[in-house]
């Protein structure tokens, strides 16, 4: 294809007629379709990558070449991507678990070469099935490969993803035989070194990474209260509409709530995010990346599961309610406001709980050798393991199995292999790689503790991330609020609402859902089966705090500590229930019991009752002692350590709070309210002082 | 990890299926058809990694043939895709692979097969034991105790004359002979290695470096009755001698062969192995007729070898059981 071919598709892609390529454009798709050569290309968003790669797709189709398979953690194309790709004639289809009962037909068009480009997420590359059924077969043929957000790469990447691990050795397995382009948008010479080293004989194009249009500026407000406060306070005066980043699921749902009270519209979004008209996480997900793209809701309150490659060209602001792990993973998020506007707003807010939640991930990024090699000897025992097996086996949370064999599966040559659903010790000698890990640790450490650097800093905040980035162009930027302080927001917000704000992080109940299975076998002694009839399960229920939070969470830590719940708990108890307002309105009150804490919570249970004016009963005797609940970690055994721990008398057939103090995986209210149910009680209502669940 | 070599890579592309889901009219070149082309490529001086770059029509605008097509070729070349999807995967779960030009290659395939031995082995486990001395064992099937237990103590003898076991997996009681008792085994694999490597019998000997497990066909391949054959033939290849069984409805139950592979006559290298299974001949004497049967040997051959055991001095090990024998004649 000569140059001036490629002009004519990129004219015709973005209806453009006197259009140019930027700067490096050309470059890329020449040595893709011309050299079949491998690039790396660092470029800022909006320089026009899915030009290059669906200019180079139908120069490559029209030669007689395979489809173009796009690796990306986006969940769909940007809908200006796919207008651009139908105007050139490229027929571009996604894969992902929104969209599986459409597997098929894709598949059949996909073996039918009418396919030009299939988009799909880095996690499907783990999923067996798609593996099998769609990728493999048409890996007979690719014309093009694509690798978005390349700095997943290397090792040295803010972000490392597992699934970039498999994705590299891939590439170091193709044959030069297959064009390669690897992209991203934020990559110092440090990643952009790895990768070159990573990926024999790629060449990479780098480009500088100018944001004119961003304010930066940076505020410390110790307290979540005052950073709430100063939200409310100022969101409304920032143009447009934009992101808050949070470090946590909770705090991104713990925003999102406050803004919507405050009659500001704002929805969460994180990897667990559901809602009841959409059928799964994805596609609640991708309805709220469509309401931002479209200024139908103010903000996006996400976590860093919105991340990588969203790309709206008029994003207004970008605010960080907590510190992110890293400068590269502060640009990458901020980088995305302002594009294509004017002005827009980067404001890096940061507080008390900061370094804990970061010492928290850096801590908890790698299983433990105890786990791995746990989980190593059941599977070497075995002649193959379902993960519910596994579970059913060791007294291991899911979450941490999960983590061990997904850690464990993506090393190479890796001890552990999944076959058909079930889990095989492969025939290789393995021990963990310390010296990785504790380097990859400290490597996160650091790059923490840079950005708390750049918190203070007083020079040009623009420049200062420039630098680090090794851009090329680092001049001051004239606009941040070091460079140009009249452009700056106040620190402050009024009274009223950090009172406001201190009260609702006190009043935020948190549901409990309802269990609709007890784990096989679990309870025998009970003979409860493993769906629970509707009859027995419990309604939805209330826990007040998350343990240690800034709500009620310290309260009820240092009460629990002093075996005596304060007059205090039992007010805020009560209001939430009222707030609440259950369905029918619960006539009795029971507690959990105990044989090593008597009174702890059937004398808080009792004020509770004295205070709504209910009778209180000491329903649920304790008959056996167990193992404390919190040694079970998995569901398998959570539910067997209360076989027969519980027995119930003197009931009424009304409906009942379930009070407890504590409630982790919610097993010990779902069995008792099944024993209640059974008993004859009326609806169960578990209603707890805190919560130990992660999350 | 291991990188592949670009020669590899074109080798693996020529000769290798991926998947089981493929596109179904590409087929790979057998290995004879690889031989002769690899001879071509080697005459014009031309590399199999040549074949990686632009432009093969230029280079191969001299080859022609009718099977192997520049279009067949082309297809082949083109699967780049599918040979990093499929060796990531291999790779990780502990599989290698190496070319007939691999320092670790079995040169005694080479030797024997020369055109038609396989263009790649892949393997798992220890691949420097595949190329030491081997002593093979084969049969049909295990079909009884009595040949579980004969090739159990098999693969012990073998592992006791330190030599290395290779078989087929077939045979199982000969490989747990062996490596029981402190011996090796190389193991050749019809079908879907990658299965087979996960079979708990088989893990701890592949992770102390005892066993290699070891096939031509692509680690996910299912069994082709053309598998089974060929396997067979490189086991023979292997192995400077052979016990092959070969069930019989009469009497006497088994027939044992031992062979030199090379020329075919009766070899001594089972001699402990032959010793060790005269007690379990139900007779007190042998006729000719029984030994013939029982040993497949030739009557020239039984005397030849009495000779020079004779000779060699190891006829007092036979502890008078063979004189019965003389002694009936």
């Amino acid at each position: 294809m000569t140059q001036n071919e490629g002009l004519q598709l990129l004219r015709t892609s973005i209806n453009n007629l006197n259009a140019q390529f930027h700067k490096d454009q050309w470059e890329a798709i020449d040595a893709l379709v011309n050299h079949r050569k491998r690039m790396l290309v660092v470029e800022r968003t909006g320089w026009g990558k899915s030009s290059v790669y669906f200019i180079a797709t139908r120069a490559l189709r029209d030669k007689g070449f395979g489809v173009t398979v796009i690796i990306s953690p986006l969940l769909a194309l940007m809908r200006n991507q796919i207008v651009s790709a139908e105007r050139l004639g490229i027929n571009a289809v996604t894969i992902n678990s929104t969209n599986s009962k459409e597997w098929q037909l894709i598949s059949g068009q996909l073996l039918d070469n009418e396919v030009d480009a299939l988009l799909i997420s880095p996690e499907r590359l783990a999923n067996e099935n798609f593996m099998e059924t769609i990728l493999t077969p048409i890996s007979d043929k690719i014309g093009l490969l694509v690798v978005d957000e390349a700095h997943c790469i290397s090792d040295w990447g803010h972000d490392f993803r597992p699934d970039y691990q498999r994705i590299t050795r891939i590439l170091q397995q193709m044959p030069p035989t297959i064009p390669i382009l690897a992209t991203t948008a934020t990559a110092n010479n440090r990643v952009v070194d790895d990768i070159e080293r990573q990926i024999g004989g790629i060449e990479t194009i780098r480009g500088t990474l100018v944001r004119d249009s961003l304010i930066l500026q940076n505020i410390k407000l110790s307290s979540q209260a005052s950073r709430l406060a100063w939200i409310i306070e100022y969101i409304n005066s920032i143009e447009g509409t934009g992101i808050i980043y949070t470090s946590t699921i909770r705090d991104a749902e713990i925003v999102a709530r406050w803004l919507q009270e405050n009659n500001i519209s704002a929805s969460a979004y994180h990897g667990n995010v559901t809602h009841q008209d959409f059928e799964d996480s994805n596609s609640y997900r991708q309805h709220l990346e469509e309401q931002l793209m479209n200024n139908q809701i103010k903000a996006l309150v996400a976590t860093t599961a919105l991340g990588m490659g969203y790309d709206k060209p008029d994003l207004g602001f970008v605010i960080h309610y907590q510190l992110p792990a890293s400068i590269v993973a502060y640009y990458q998020q901020v980088g995305r406001a302002g594009r294509a506007i004017l002005e827009a707003r980067g404001i890096l807010l940061s507080g008390y709980e900061d370094s804990d939640i970061q010492a928290f991930f850096i801590n908890s990024a790698f299983p433990s050798e105890e786990h791995v090699f746990e989980v190593l000897n059941i599977l070497e025992k075995s002649s193959g393991l379902s993960m519910r097996e596994i579970e059913g086996l060791i007294n291991l949370r899911y979450g941490q199995i999960e983590k061990v064999l997904k850690y464990l599966a993506i090393q190479s040559p890796s001890p552990i292999l999944k076959e058909k659903s079930k889990w095989y010790r492969t025939p290789i000698n393995y021990s963990m790689d310390r010296e990785k890990i504790a380097f990859l640790t400290n490597q996160r450490e650091e790059e923490f503790k840079d950005i708390e650097t750049y918190m203070e800093s007083k020079e040009c905040l623009m420049r200062y991330l420039r630098e680090t980035l090794n851009d090329t162009d680092t001049k001051e930027c004239g606009k941040c609020a070091n460079c140009n302080p009249s452009n700056s927001m106040s620190s402050s917000f009024s009274h009223d609402l950090g009172i406001k704000a201190s009260k609702f992080l006190k009043h935020h109940a948190i549901p409990i859902k309802v269990k609709k299975q007890f784990p096989k076998d679990a309870l025998i002694q009970y003979g409860f089966k493993s769906t629970i009839p509707i009859e027995l399960r419990h309604e939805e229920g209330r826990v007040l705090s998350k343990w240690m939070d800034a709500g009620w969470g310290k309260t009820v830590a240092d009460n629990k500590h002093n075996s005596y719940f304060d007059d205090e708990l039992v007010d805020a108890f009560v209001d939430m229930i009222r707030e609440w307002n259950p369905t029918p309105m619960p006539k009795w009150i029971t507690c959990v019991s105990s044989l090593t804490h008597t009174q702890l919570v059937p004398s808080f249970a009792q004020r509770v009752a004295t205070k709504m004016g209910l009778p209180f009963r000491e329903a649920i005797i304790k008959c056996k002692s167990n193992q404390p609940q919190k040694m079970m970690h998995n569901r398998f055994y959570q539910c067997h350590n209360l076989d027969g721990a519980f027995e119930i008398v003197d009931i009424a057939d009304e409906p009942v709070l379930l009070i407890d103090d504590i409630i982790d995986s919610g097993w010990t209210v779902a069995v008792l309210s099944a024993l209640l149910r059974q008993k004859g009680s009326g609806e169960v209502f578990p209603v707890v002082l805190s919560s130990t669940a992660n999350g | 990890m291991n990188m592949l070599t670009p020669s590899t890579q074109a080798i693996l592309l020529l000769t290798s299926y991926f998947s089981e889901n493929r596109v179904k009219n590409i087929i790979p070149l057998s290995a004879e058809e690889w031989g002769g082309f690899a001879q071509w490529l080697h005459k014009h001086n031309l590399k199999p990694e040549s074949l990686l770059e632009e432009g093969i029509e230029t280079l191969l605008k001299d080859w022609s043939d009718e099977s192997i097509t520049i279009t067949r070729l082309q297809a082949l070349l083109e699967r780049g895709g599918a040979l990093a999807l499929a060796m990531e995967k291999w790779q990780r779960a502990g599989i290698w692979v190496i070319t007939r030009t691999s320092p670790l290659y079995p040169q005694q395939l080479k030797k024997r097969l020369q055109n038609i031995s396989p263009a790649l082995l892949y393997g798992i486990g220890n691949p420097k034991l595949l190329n030491k001395q081997s002593l093979g064992v084969e049969s049909i099937q295990e079909s009884s105790q009595e040949i579980s237990s004969l090739f159990w103590k098999a693969g012990r003898e073998i592992a006791n004359d330190g030599y290395i076991l290779v078989t087929d997996e077939v045979n199982k009681s000969a490989i747990k002979g062996a490596l029981e008792n402190g011996g090796n085994s190389i193991v050749f694999v019809a079908n879907n290695l990658l299965q087979k490597s996960l079979n708990g019998a088989y893990r701890e000997a592949l992770i102390q470096n005892d066993l290699v497990l070891v096939s031509s066909y692509y680690p996910e391949s299912v069994l082709s009755s053309n598998n089974a054959l060929e396997t067979s033939r490189y086991i023979q290849a292997h192995a400077t001698s052979m016990v092959r069984v070969v069930p019989k409805s009469k009497n006497p139950p088994i027939q044992l062969s031992l062979f030199d592979n090379d020329t075919q006559e009766f070899t001594d290298l089972f001699f402990n192995f032959f010793i060790s299974q005269l007690q379990y001949i139900p007779n007190d004497t042998f006729k000719p007729k029984e030994l013939e049967i029982l040993f497949s040997l030739k009557s020239s051959q039984i005397t030849t070898w009495l000779e020079e055991a004779q000779e060699r001095k190891i006829i007092k090990r036979l502890e008078g059981r063979v004189k019965r024998y003389q002694l009936v004649e």
